[in-house]
């Protein structure tokens, strides 16, 4: 195991950085194992191995209206119900909205949530994707003292001798698809843990985009960075007669070093240089493989084609993968105006994919041991605004839940009459997370080092055991 | 002490189980007569023994001496007797405890030495109840309940909520008694309270049976309290003002590799305790040296280990040392260059480690290059000096490089680093300012100690006057604000005298002496600065985000009032500096100004060591305290003489810092090669090789250096031509227009590990080499277009048609600063030859170069 993480100095809970990455290393054995949890077992009803081998995180960047969407409120006076109607699902008792009607029926595999809510202001992904509840002065960049996301936390976990990576972020960095392209919204990040812990992003090409009902989406298909394949102009050959010269060079200072001294680098080396010339996430990313059926049933939007690599992604090995929907230009989910416009659009091509993925996964015996969770950002105001649209609304929306470890067909929490605030349950952003680890079969209380101060990965969030199969 | 009831029994056999299975205990050793030796005299702490009291105890420690002046600790080897043995019982480890009143003596018995201490019992019949405070909450401490990873942690665990480390007995009292309608403490069975059964694993605990332990008076003072009917302390008792641990520092020699700890708290009436059984006992380096809960070390191999000692709210640490002298170990004496060898070789003569041979002149030009200038030499500057055969030629060398302009920007950015140089915070014009103003000093040499005092005294406009920087904070609600007192008192500690002080904001530091107070204190010297916008500087107000630079200043002055309360006493804070007393401050002053003459005084112990250390660090790639800004008494130095000595030779200086940069570069120490000797290749941390793996050349260090090698700067935004990255004022160097106009940094730089410049520690920036970065370098844009820029170093020399001997030889001296070895060259020019573009084929000789473990790490 590579140790880089400095000194074995005690930290405030008594552990060192060493027992701490042990700890990481023994989670990786199969079970919710880490140090304080080991001591836990006598409660073992709380520790359960893990459900999930990895999850898929659909992200609607830009805070969806779910109350249009999985909460509906036929009852509520015009201006909140807004224009859709609610459609019976698969499972009785449930209705979600008439636009998702592919969505409808795998309800029966599907759990949502509908009184999540937080108060860390708009915009601001880091709630959601580290469970750190926290409001940040700026939201389009992000800082390294910030706690790290789910993802970030699989890569920490993730054995030395796996050469995937444990976490791919799609199509890009959130807020990529911004004009300009400086907006770095914060949350997917490693944070204190270190930039080595980041995702490999994938890259997209912006200019790419399509005619949805009336509004425009981002287009075309991931592809690998450009660091994460091979440089135009090279070909391997090429590459593996470099890399041949390099080990003739290095030999000679290796053999005079102090012996085992820069070994750990020579592993990494290795696995860069693996990384440019494996075929495994080549080929999950090249879609001209792909049946063009398949490819139509996901919907080839951005979104639709990330979601196919993201099983191919899922089927390879890699524990963590999310496919974020960005905004192209200026508008997407962040619906200030022509929400209902909005959604004719997009929510028959989300519908499309998310029921595509949960069937491309069960149809391969992968929707078992793969959890696809839908979340955004935040929600939308329950009053329609003058121009058809949902303002920003943190206090009351809905996550969904599928597949590993899910127990199917249930409503968890709900929001008042209005969808404005939680009338029952409510779940904060800490607790998704903590269901995440859990199913992942990561103690929520694991701790991670924020310097010296220990913090659990979930923040003090708990599974929402009633979702739990 | 009641006897415990049946119910215990079992949790009594487990015990003595326990008590077989732990750490193979020293009495049992056979080699126990070798142990003992032939000690001359015995010496007995304490000279008498004074037990008052029924629950009274004393550990006694007994130390034999040798002949050859050496100490050892032999409590756990020696022969024990009472000579009344119905007045005091011997419990393990040399414990005694009080059975009846009366005097007695002990007689103590090793190899061929006898001593006898006299024992005196009193108030044996006089009620002596637990106490609360004293007695329960240090059991709690022991045990761990309360630690953060358990019942401490804020919101408690299983519903059960201690404070952490029991800084707050009242609440506990509370929670204890309270809550759990009063299960967990049952006043009519104690048997039945939920704190004894979890403790003891009668019934399931998540943390396991904490109660049960080699150390049985943790557990004997729960249930005793409980017994007594849970009764918190009558009065406030008398505060604890001090703990003290004997033996305190010591070095022993195998075979003594035990050393038993007694614990003596002093309270505020003039009353003493022992408390070592009420001790939580912990190590600064397990490898080295494990304790027990009764406070015997064990010594696992040779070497240095602080040993934590906490007793309710105060830390001690006991310093001890471990040689294992080596019967064929020679040492090679090799020369001492200068004062820093003389103490980095007596530590490594003492640990049996033979210090590496000196590098090599190749090896040394590079390193003296990049750890003094940051820079490559030119081929032609290495051929100069390995040409040379004068035997001054790297102290000459090391004298031209600190003349060199580039050692002020290379430290310069050192500082920068830490002093969170980036544009976000202090804007461009600020960091161009705070640079401009840092390296001048730098390059006139001006004492350090000024410097320091102009920034913590620094007040007006963050423009004209740039150390007024340092007290910039983020906006606050759009409003430019001074950063906050606590802050301001972190940062300044962490600095200027190498201490972490963040976990004292919240609760007393778990592992350190300083306390919640000591951190309000030393915030308290800031707690009256204020901020308001530069009239002159206004900048554009109309960007509406924090993100968007408005180029506006900030005057910084101090208003003469505000001050810093306690969080939970409320109380006013006076301003003190960590370790010192309290100044007297004449009312209406800058407070700042008595602050900055106590920091930089001679007097102050920290800030010397803590900037040496740092300079050190920067050289070697490790602090002898290290990290390099986390003193502690529980993070021992690997050196105290030469952190001693380089802090007096700091001071002697008037605070030179080329001064000790210079003394650090002609050690022989320095000097020593990265290849590491049989006897020395697991050292890390005495200095006995020079450190690879702590010398990945930072991300600016890097880009310059590719720059250098292929002969292609780089250009940044707004800076002049020729520019290096190690000249950047700050990392934002990249313009993005857009919707939110802002600045980004340099690829290769972000991907390479430069901080974001916006804490005070050095551990912001990572160093280490991982995947990502590994494909920066083979596969970057970055790095193939410096490689492939038709102008470059390679594209000159192809145009000068030289014989591909001679451009081999050319490209390994830019960019590896040596010639090409013989078979190096030979494979590099049948690479060229067999190929069938010979620009490409050197790109891919480069390529390998810039990839080599000897460029991207100093060697």
């Amino acid at each position: 195991m590579i140790t880089l993480l400095g000194s074995h100095r005690r930290l405030c809970d008594g552990l060192t950085r060493r027992e701490t990455l042990k700890a990481g290393a023994l989670s990786l054995l199969g079970g919710a194992f880490n140090l304080p949890s080991l001591l836990a077992l006598e409660e073992s009803n709380r520790v359960r191995p893990a459900k999930a081998k990895s999850v898929i995180l659909l992200y609607l960047l830009g805070g969806a209206p779910t109350q249009d969407m999985y909460d509906l409120k036929p009852n509520a006076p015009e201006k909140i119900r807004g224009e859709f109607k609610p459609i019976d699902t698969n499972v009785a008792g449930i209705q979600i909205g008439e636009l998702l009607p592919l969505s409808a029926q795998w309800m029966h595999k599907t759990a949502i949530v509908r009184s999540v809510n937080h108060k860390a202001g708009c915009h601001n992904p880091l709630p959601s994707y580290t469970g750190h509840e926290i409001a940040l002065a700026d939201i389009t960049s992000t800082k390294d003292t910030y706690p790290p996301s789910m993802g970030s936390v699989c890569e920490y976990l993730r054995p030395a001798t796996k050469d995937l990576p444990d976490y791919v972020y799609l199509p890009n960095y959130a807020g990529a698809g911004n004009s300009g392209g400086t907006v770095r919204y914060p949350g997917p990040y490693a944070g204190f843990l270190g930039k080595r812990y980041d995702p490999l992003f994938s890259e997209f090409d912006k200019s790419k985009e399509r005619t949805l009902g009336k509004m425009k989406v981002l287009d075309g298909e991931p592809f690998l960075s450009r660091n994460a394949r091979l440089a135009d102009g090279i070909t391997l050959d090429a590459l593996q007669a470099r890399e041949s010269l390099l080990q003739q060079f290095n030999r000679n200072q290796k053999r005079a070093e102090a012996r085992g001294a820069l070994d750990d680098v020579d592993r990494i080396q290795q696995r860069a240089f693996g990384l440019l010339t494996s075929t495994t996430l080549k080929s999950a990313f090249d879609l001209s493989t792909a049946d063009p059926k398949l490819r139509d049933r996901y919907d080839r939007t951005l979104f639709g084609s990330s979601a196919l690599i993201a099983r191919r992604l899922v089927e390879a090995g890699v524990r963590f993968v999310n496919v974020t929907w960005d905004f192209p230009g200026d508008n997407s989910w962040d619906t200030h105006a022509a929400n209902f416009d909005w959604l004719r659009g997009a929510l028959p091509s989300l519908d499309l994919t998310y029921s595509a993925l949960l069937e491309d996964l069960n149809s391969r015996g992968l929707l078992d041991e793969t959890l696809v969770v839908v979340m955004s950002d935040m929600g939308r105001t329950p009053q329609v605004n003058n121009t058809a649209g949902r303002d920003h609304w943190s206090y009351a929306y809905s996550v969904l839940f599928a597949g590993a470890g899910i127990r199917g067909g249930t409503v968890h929490g709900a929001s008042d009459a209005h969808a404005a605030y939680v009338k029952d349950r409510p779940v904060s952003t800490s607790d998704i997370c903590a269901t995440i680890y859990h199913l992942l079969g990561i103690d929520p209380e694991m701790k991670v080092y924020d310097n010296d101060r220990p913090v659990a990965v979930a923040h003090g969030g708990q599974p929402i055991e009633e979702i739990l199969g | 002490m009641k006897p415990l009831t049946s119910k215990f029994v079992f949790v009594a056999a487990w015990l003595v189980t326990a008590s077989v299975l732990a750490a193979e205990s020293p009495e049992k050793q056979a080699d126990k007569a070798e142990c003992v030796g032939r000690p001359v005299s015995l010496v007995v702490q304490p000279e008498t023994i004074r037990l008052a009291g029924p629950r009274a105890m004393r550990q006694i420690l007994v130390t034999g001496r040798y002949s050859d002046g050496s100490e050892r600790d032999l409590t756990s080897f020696c022969e024990l007797k009472v000579e009344s043995p119905e007045l005091v019982k011997i419990s393990r480890g040399g414990l005694l405890r009080a059975q009846a009143a009366g005097e007695t003596a002990l007689v103590i018995q090793a190899g061929e030495r006898m001593a006898r201490v006299p024992i005196i019992v009193t108030d044996f019949d006089k009620p002596q109840t637990v106490s609360f405070r004293h007695e329960f909450i240090a059991a709690l401490n022991v045990a761990g309940c309360n630690a953060g990873a358990c019942h401490g942690i804020p919101s408690g665990r299983g519903g059960f909520k201690l404070s952490l480390r029991g800084y707050d007995p009242a609440a506990d009292y509370l929670e204890l008694t309270n809550s759990a309608q009063g299960r967990r403490t049952n006043r009519f069975d104690a048997e039945e309270s939920l704190i004894l059964m979890k403790g003891m694993g009668l019934i399931p605990h998540a943390g396991g049976p904490r109660l049960l332990s080699v150390n049985p008076v943790p557990q004997e003072t729960v249930l005793a309290w409980l017994k007594e009917g849970v009764r918190n302390d009558s009065a406030e008792p008398p505060a604890l003002t001090k703990v003290e641990v004997l033996p305190g520092s010591r070095v022993q020699t195998s075979p003594a590799r035990w050393q038993q700890l007694a614990v003596l708290a002093h309270f505020a009436d003039g009353s003493t305790r022992d408390v070592t059984r009420l001790t939580a006992f912990s190590s600064s380096d397990d490898n080295i040296a494990s304790v027990d809960a009764n406070g015997l070390v064990e010594m696992k191999q040779a070497g240095e280990a602080a040993i934590l000692c906490r007793y309710l709210s105060i830390i001690e640490c006991a310093r001890l040392t471990y040689l294992e002298p080596q019967p064929g170990f020679v040492w090679p004496n090799p020369p001492e260059h200068n004062d820093v060898d003389r103490h980095v070789f007596a530590k490594l003569k003492s640990m049996n480690l033979p210090p590496a041979d000196l590098c090599t002149d190749q090896e040394f030009v590079r390193r003296a290059y990049l750890d003094l200038c940051a820079i490559l030499p030119t081929p032609d500057e290495c051929r100069v000096f390995l040409a040379d055969t004068a035997f001054d030629k790297r102290a000459r060398l090391i004298d031209l490089l600190l003349e060199r302009s580039e050692f002020a920007d290379f430290l310069a950015y050192k500082w920068l680093d830490v002093l969170r140089s980036n544009r976000l915070t202090i804007q461009i014009k600020g960091s161009h300012a705070y640079r401009q103003w840092l390296r001048s000093h730098i390059e006139r040499n001006t004492p350090w100690n000024e410097v320091v005092s102009e920034l913590l005294t620094a007040s007006g406009s963050t423009f004209t006057n740039p150390p007024a920087n340092y007290f910039r904070g983020p906006y606050d609600n759009g409003a430019p604000v001074v950063q906050g007192a606590q802050n301001l008192a972190e940062n300044t500690a962490q600095l200027f005298f190498g201490i972490r002080l963040q976990c004292a904001k919240c609760h007393n530091h778990p592992f350190e002496r300083w306390t919640q107070d000591d951190y309000h204190h030393m915030a308290a010297w800031f707690a009256q600065l204020k901020a308001e916008p530069d009239g002159e500087n206004p900048g554009n107000p109309k960007q509406p985000y924090p993100w968007q630079l408005r180029e506006n200043a900030l005057v910084i002055y101090s208003a003469g009032n505000g001050e810093v309360t306690h969080p939970q006493s409320g109380k006013s804070m006076a301003p003190k500096v960590l370790g010192l007393p309290a100044p007297v401050i004449s009312p209406g002053a800058d407070r700042r100004t008595v602050l900055a003459k106590l920091v930089t005084s001679p007097e102050n112990p920290y800030f010397a060591r803590a900037t040496v250390n740092r300079i050190w660090f920067h050289m070697l790639g490790r602090g002898i305290v290290d990290p390099p800004d986390d003193f502690r008494d529980s993070n021992p130095s690997a050196n105290d003489a030469l952190l001693e000595a380089l802090a007096r030779e700091f001071i002697k200086s008037n605070y030179d810092v080329k001064h000790v940069v210079r003394l650090i570069a002609n050690s022989r120490t320095y000097q020593l090669s990265s290849h590491a000797n049989a006897g020395n290749q697991p050292d890390e941390k005495y200095f006995s090789h020079a450190l690879v793996r702590r010398k990945r050349l930072t991300a600016e260090l890097l880009l310059d250096a590719i720059c250098t090698a292929t002969g292609d700067p780089e250009k940044f935004t707004g800076m002049p031509e020729g520019t290096r990255a190690v000249q950047l004022p700050d990392g934002q160097v990249i313009y993005t227009g857009g919707r939110y106009a802002s600045w980004d940094r340099h690829p290769f730089l972000k991907a390479l590990g430069q901080p974001a410049r916006d804490a005070v520690c050095e551990c912001e920036r990572e160093s280490d080499l991982n995947v990502a970065r590994a494909l920066e370098m083979k596969n970057g844009a970055f790095v193939l277009g410096k490689l492939g820029a038709p102008d470059n170093r390679l594209g000159r020399l192809l145009a000068k048609s030289l014989s591909d001997a001679d451009i081999a030889t050319e490209l390994f001296l830019a960019t590896l600063s040596r010639p090409p070895l013989p078979d190096e060259a030979r494979s590099a020019i049948e690479h060229v030859t067999k190929s069938n573009n010979k620009r490409t084929a050197w790109e891919d000789i480069q390529w390998a170069l810039l990839n080599t473990n000897e460029f991207l790490f100093r060697h």
